[in-house]
């Protein structure tokens, strides 16, 4: 992934508005960074440990015994409305884009 | 008035709750401390100074009274701002949310004010956390307190620098690969990335969920240690955080040296450092030899994979966590009537700063069909085999030292346009996130030209006392952690 058409491909995916005139220079950051990814090319991973990842935290309760939900009273929706600080609304319904 | 900033925190509480000391008072030097030279640091995104006055009456009202008060009695600390603090602005230093008000407060943030500290404000950072130098922040870099023409680090770089230049005492930062630890380092102040795990991360902004961790940054590892003790621990609200563990104790010297702790000293790591940071790590090491314990030269074996998996994993949750900034549910006001979803949203979008928006590429490519298994697979793989490969080196060693960072800090705008080149001065710190593992960066010099120097420990996953133990030795020997900034 490096050359403009592929990159402006990406945008489009990603949801990212990029100007044309920022497509080169972005092009060839991400060609620059990709290039430090293919390090990982030259690893050889068949010794690897094979279980899931936690971040190195060691499991002292088993995923199967996690703490039993206790119910709490949750916010009725007019106090969640009440607590939003209202954005792109009008007559109390959110504005949204055409779908 | 200089008494009074200068002074630990752990000093202050004394005083505040022997009635020798008015909270209010204190937190009025600091407002003034803060208004007299922020604007020469850019440490604050948004200050709380009126309800923090408030809140400092309360506790000298409790205390007259003759309550309880708790373990941060009247102390104002700096909040990072991608972290939630209720009726505050929350931008994660980043024009996509500069309107955007936290309506809760993060779990860290309620046992800070359970225990009567006091939130002063909400702290410079890069957005959302990209970065190491605190320069691609929408609202301005934040500058080193001891030279303002360098950077101070990132991105808990407002964090550091508020701490280090006596604005706050105490300072909560968020360390994904380094962000607590580097501008620590680069700002002569101590800062902890605790073990995953220990401390909870609800209501912290996500950047990559999988790596970060909420920390405490502080002038001293007794003022360190009360603020560690106050944000660890279960969270309901964050199903990672562990099982209780025992609170962090400051150990006298003989308790400590008793102990007889084997280090480990990553030589083929440091070997790669800047020349006068490797002087810096000798004068540790002879601290602790003087003390009687083992150390020796060791390798790490797969260093030089590090960064690319890093930065895959990084990138690639970065990509997932901010697909929520659609400005529906987050964001600022702007009309989407007339637009199509899809042109809506990326307009919306193009208010992330170029770093950011870098960072959610490359982790939409790595993810991508065709290419998981290359990329992301791998680079989970690879953790694996560190985590291993720490495990191995724990089974003999107690702790780890290597330098925090292996260049002094740099001039503003010095490497702004080369992400490679400082997604490689990470090497050093993000080793403890792809572990999960704790890590402390201690004051330990200085340069010929006056810039800090910091070194770090690693310690096993939650044996974050024996990073205690040996800073609180080296700091009685090192004095460093008593000097401060001229500004």
């Amino acid at each position: 992934m490096s050359n403009e058409i592929e990159v402006k491909k990406l945008c489009e995916l990603s949801k990212l508005e990029i100007p044309d005139e920022m497509i080169l220079e972005t092009s060839n950051k991400i060609r620059e960074v990709m290039s430090l990814f293919h390090k990982l090319d030259e690893l050889d991973i068949s010794s690897a440990d094979d279980t899931d990842s936690y971040g190195g935290l060691r499991i002292e309760k088993s995923l199967d015994s996690l703490r039993g939900d206790v119910p709490r009273r949750s916010f009725s929706v007019t106090d969640s409305v009440a607590k939003l600080k209202l954005l792109n609304t009008r007559n109390g319904f959110v504005l949204g884009p055409r779908i | 008035m200089t008494n009074l900033l200068e002074l630990p925190a752990h000093v202050v509480i004394g005083k505040i709750k022997g009635n020798d000391l008015k909270a209010v008072e204190y937190v009025s030097v600091l407002i003034q401390r803060i208004k007299d030279i922020d604007y020469k640091i850019n440490s604050f995104i948004s200050t709380n100074f009126e309800n923090a006055i408030k809140q400092a009456k309360i506790v000298d009202k409790k205390i007259q009274s003759g309550e309880s008060v708790g373990m941060l009695a009247g102390i104002p600390i700096g909040i990072k701002d991608n972290i939630s603090v209720k009726g505050l602005r929350n931008t994660c230093a980043s024009q996509m949310l500069r309107d955007y008000e936290s309506p809760y407060n993060a779990t860290v943030v309620t046992n800070i004010e359970f225990q009567d500290g006091i939130v002063m404000g909400k702290t410079n950072m890069d957005e959302f956390g990209m970065g190491n130098t605190s320069e691609y922040s929408s609202f301005g870099p934040v500058k080193n307190p001891w030279n303002s023409e360098y950077v101070a680090g990132g991105s808990s770089g407002g964090s550091a620098a508020a701490v280090s230049s006596l604005q706050v005492p105490l300072a909560l930062g968020s360390d994904t690969g380094g962000s607590i630890r580097c501008p620590s380092s680069f700002c002569s102040v101590v800062g902890l990335k605790p073990s995953y795990g220990r401390v909870s991360r609800s209501g912290l902004i996500s950047y990559s969920n999988s790596l970060e961790q909420i920390g405490p940054v502080a002038r001293n590892i007794t003022d360190l240690a009360l603020l560690f003790n106050t944000i660890e621990g279960t969270d309901a609200f964050d199903n990672t955080t562990a099982c209780s563990h025992k609170k962090s104790v400051i150990n006298s010297l003989d308790q400590i040296t008793s102990k007889g702790y084997q280090i480990g000293i990553f030589s083929n790591l440091t070997e790669n450092s800047d020349i006068q940071v490797q002087s810096k790590l000798m004068e540790m090491i002879k601290v602790f030899e003087r003390h009687q314990f083992v150390l020796e030269n060791i390798d790490l074996r797969l260093k030089e994979f590090a960064v690319a998996a890093y930065y895959i994993i990084a990138t690639a949750e970065a990509s997932s966590n901010l697909s929520r900034f659609d400005n529906v549910r987050y964001g600022y006001p702007s009309n989407p009537e007339g637009f199509e979803w899809n042109r809506y949203y990326e307009k919306s979008r193009s208010l992330f700063g170029d770093e950011v928006k870098r960072r959610i590429l490359l982790g939409s490519f790595v993810l991508s069909a065709g290419y998981f298994g290359k990329y992301y697979a791998k680079a989970q793989a690879f953790r694996n085999m560190l985590r291993t490969e720490f495990e191995r080196l724990f089974k003999k060693y107690d702790v780890l030292i290597l330098p925090t960072m292996p260049i002094l800090p740099i001039k503003l705008g010095e490497k702004i346009s080369n992400p490679v080149q400082l997604y490689n001065f990470d090497l050093f710190t993000i080793l403890a996130n792809l572990t999960g593992l704790p890590a402390i960066t201690l004051p330990a010099g200085f340069s010929d030209t006056g810039l800090p120097i910091g070194i770090q420990i690693m310690a096993n996953s939650f044996e974050e006392q024996k990073l205690f133990d040996l800073a609180v030795l080296f700091e009685d020997e090192s004095k460093f952690t008593e000097r401060t900034p001229t500004i």
